[in-house]
């Protein structure tokens, strides 16, 4: 019986956390960090419940393929994943499982746990993501510099129409212009796969080249900001060298809105990872989203909706300790 | 914010000025799409198909049997049979992509334009009542906005329409129009952001003498709402649209993309983009599916953010992004 505990457990941090308030004022650290786990639980259960009942209300289910099964086929299968039981057992049972992170077995891919595809399909997704941030960063810092300390004049001219325009280009549409000349013009780079680490540029670029261009403009608005600053004028005046006025001084306060945009990005690029995915046939996380909603295999599909809730909840947490490490001024909600 | 650029005040005004240009003409062609010397964007002609542009004959082609009323029965007097032909070139079954870009737009641009709509008229309502109410209607609100915005909408929004896929195939008989869930969806999905600038704005605008004055002078609530409220929200309210509409002409093409969105015989730009997709390979070099489609997002994308960005450039609101307290 792990949801009871879970749920005391739940509770408790609740609990904890008010009477922490109470005793160590409204901006305690810890405080709020339980806070903030209580609600990522608290959100990932509510997505799943919601998700659960969603699919169960709907009619169609996983043993539904190319072929009917016989009725006594099929009876045997819904016994054995226990879909003959009443439904508010069944979500009681699984919150129980889940409870113990065991997501349960495919219902489609029939020979598989979720864990086993998770375990497969979770490191290359990441691996994309990861290098889709890279690329963002990549793009969107030396534009977003080179804006900001040219304003005005013809490189910042180019690099925001270049930010304009990257910004305009959907993923998709993206890696429709790309692919030609760069995998069938030139040669340089495989059409689909991860076999090869040069498999890895194009859907990774394609990711992360829209949120570059977001993140330069950003970047160029907080440098001018910043760069007219006292404190900016001050380290000049000391003598300090440009890349060390920019480096240490400018772009820390210019970083701010850099980084509350990062939360919002790797949402974005875990979203887009769906069709990049789909696009160059990388088995990630994304092709198995899709596929397993569309084949109502019930424990994969929610599953992954409760990965992804946890992959935001705690990217958007970890943008949150870096923007409270950038600029003390910042409470944590 | 100050005004981030030295750049020349006329010349972003000259820019912004083609750009809402581009965007009505582009509305004006979409809404207007039957009018047009066009052919029948779903007409399959296999012998001509994969035509580069220019290349392939027209095809005097007309929805059968022809319609007495309406759009289609006007360009049948004016132009009888003639269309202008696929100078766009062909698709794979010889459909014409320039008849196909015209009608996508029409399905794109219409989920776009009432999506934000909706979303806009939902947002404004709550965010307009829990600004004014304030106390613990306010706080419910805004806590409710605050959960559903942690939620991994694009997610939620994937299931639930595949969901509805899976439904439609296992009963046929349902009938539930693809468009229309989609539409309600995504507006379902956008309104937090329109709800927390709207309440905002009126939190504030609530402090202010004359709505006092109003108040003092017995008007209704209703009428506060109606004549001293929603006037002055209507800046922050075109920002929030401005923002809202680029965004979710995305969310449907993406949708579209992955097969989740408008299907055939309907056309989007979100699936022309797919068939562009679809049509690499490295023996056939059929730019013009993926080059068309692309232009056409890229200029459509590029109007609508740099509309969006003057709007809230000059109107100098709150960021959109951030939680308000």
């Amino acid at each position: 019986m792990s949801a009871p505990l879970l749920l005391i457990g739940l509770a408790g941090l609740f609990a904890w956390a008010h009477w922490r308030t109470r005793r160590a004022g409204k901006n305690d650290r810890w405080a709020a960090h339980a806070r903030r786990l209580a609600w990522v639980i608290t959100t990932t259960l509510a997505v799943y419940t919601a998700s659960f009942f969603l699919m169960r209300a709907t009619p169609g289910g996983p043993f539904d393929g190319d072929r009917a099964l016989a009725p006594e086929i099929e009876a045997r299968l819904r016994a054995r994943y226990q879909l003959d039981r009443p439904v508010w057992v069944q979500w009681w049972n699984s919150i129980d499982a889940l409870a113990r992170l065991d997501l349960g077995p495919s219902m489609v891919l029939r020979e598989f746990t979720v864990q086993e595809i998770l375990v497969q399909s979770l490191p290359t997704s990441l691996l994309v993501g990861t290098a889709a941030v890279a690329w963002m960063i990549l793009i969107g810092l030396p534009l977003g510099l080179l804006a900001a300390r040219r304003a005005g004049q013809w490189p910042d001219a180019a690099a925001s129409l270049v930010a304009a325009l990257g910004q305009s280009l959907p993923t998709f549409v993206l890696a429709g212009l790309l692919i030609p000349p760069l995998v069938f013009g030139l040669g340089w780079l495989p059409a689909a796969g991860l076999e090869s680490p040069a498999g890895l540029v194009l859907p990774s670029l394609c990711l992360g080249l829209p949120y570059g261009a977001q993140l330069a403009r950003l970047l160029r608005a907080g440098l001018i900001n910043t760069l007219d600053q006292d404190f900016v004028r001050t380290a000049r005046a000391k003598g300090l060298g440009e890349a060390r006025v920019i480096s240490r001084y400018a772009l820390r306060g210019a970083l701010v809105p850099a980084i509350a945009f990062l939360g919002p990005a790797i949402a974005g690029i875990l979203t887009g990872s769906l069709v990049v995915e789909n696009l160059f046939g990388i088995p990630g996380l994304g092709s198995h989203f899709v596929q397993g909603a569309l084949s109502r295999d019930y424990p994969l599909a929610l599953g992954l909706v409760t990965i992804y809730t946890l992959l935001i909840s705690i990217s958007t947490w970890i943008c949150d300790l870096l923007l409270v490490a950038l600029d003390p001024r910042i409470e944590l909600g | 914010m100050r005004a981030l650029s030295p750049r020349p005040r006329r010349a972003v005004d000259l820019v912004a000025r083609l750009a809402l240009a581009y965007l009505a003409g582009l509305a004006i062609v979409a809404a207007l799409a039957p009018l047009w010397p066009l052919e029948d964007p779903a007409a399959v002609k296999l012998p001509r198909a994969l035509a580069p542009p220019g290349s392939a004959p027209a095809a005097a082609v007309l929805a059968e049997p022809i319609p007495r009323t309406g759009l289609a029965a006007l360009r049948r007097r004016l132009f009888g049979d003639w269309s202008i032909g696929p100078c766009l070139g062909t698709d794979d079954l010889g459909r014409c992509l320039l008849s196909r870009l015209v009608f996508g737009a029409r399905v794109s641009l219409t989920v776009a334009a009432l999506a934000s709509l909706l979303s806009l008229v939902l947002g404004t309502t709550l965010g307009l009542l829990a600004g004014w109410r304030g106390g613990a209607f306010d706080r419910w609100t805004m806590r409710v906005v605050d959960v559903i915005s942690a939620l991994p909408m694009v997610f939620l929004v994937i299931f639930v329409v595949s969901l509805l896929r899976g439904v439609r195939n296992a009963r046929p008989d349902m009938d539930i129009d693809q468009i229309s869930v989609l539409l309600f969806v995504i507006a379902l999905t956008s309104w937090l952001s329109v709800a927390r600038l709207v309440r905002a704005e009126v939190a504030s605008l609530k402090q202010r003498a004359f709505i006092d004055a109003a108040v003092l002078s017995g008007l209704s609530e209703r009428a506060i709402f109606l004549r001293h409220l929603l006037p002055n929200l209507l800046p922050i309210v075109i920002v929030a649209l401005t923002l809202n509409v680029p965004r979710i002409f995305l969310f449907e093409a993406f949708l579209s993309f992955l097969g989740l969105g408008v299907e055939a015989p309907s056309v989007s730009w979100g699936l022309l983009a797919r068939q562009g997709y679809d049509s690499l390979t490295a023996v056939h070099a059929t730019w013009w599916m993926v080059v068309f489609p692309a232009a056409a997002f890229l200029l459509t994308l590029l109007a609508m953010n740099f509309l969006g960005d003057r709007w809230s450039e000059r109107l100098d609101p709150r960021q959109s992004s951030e939680p308000v307290a």
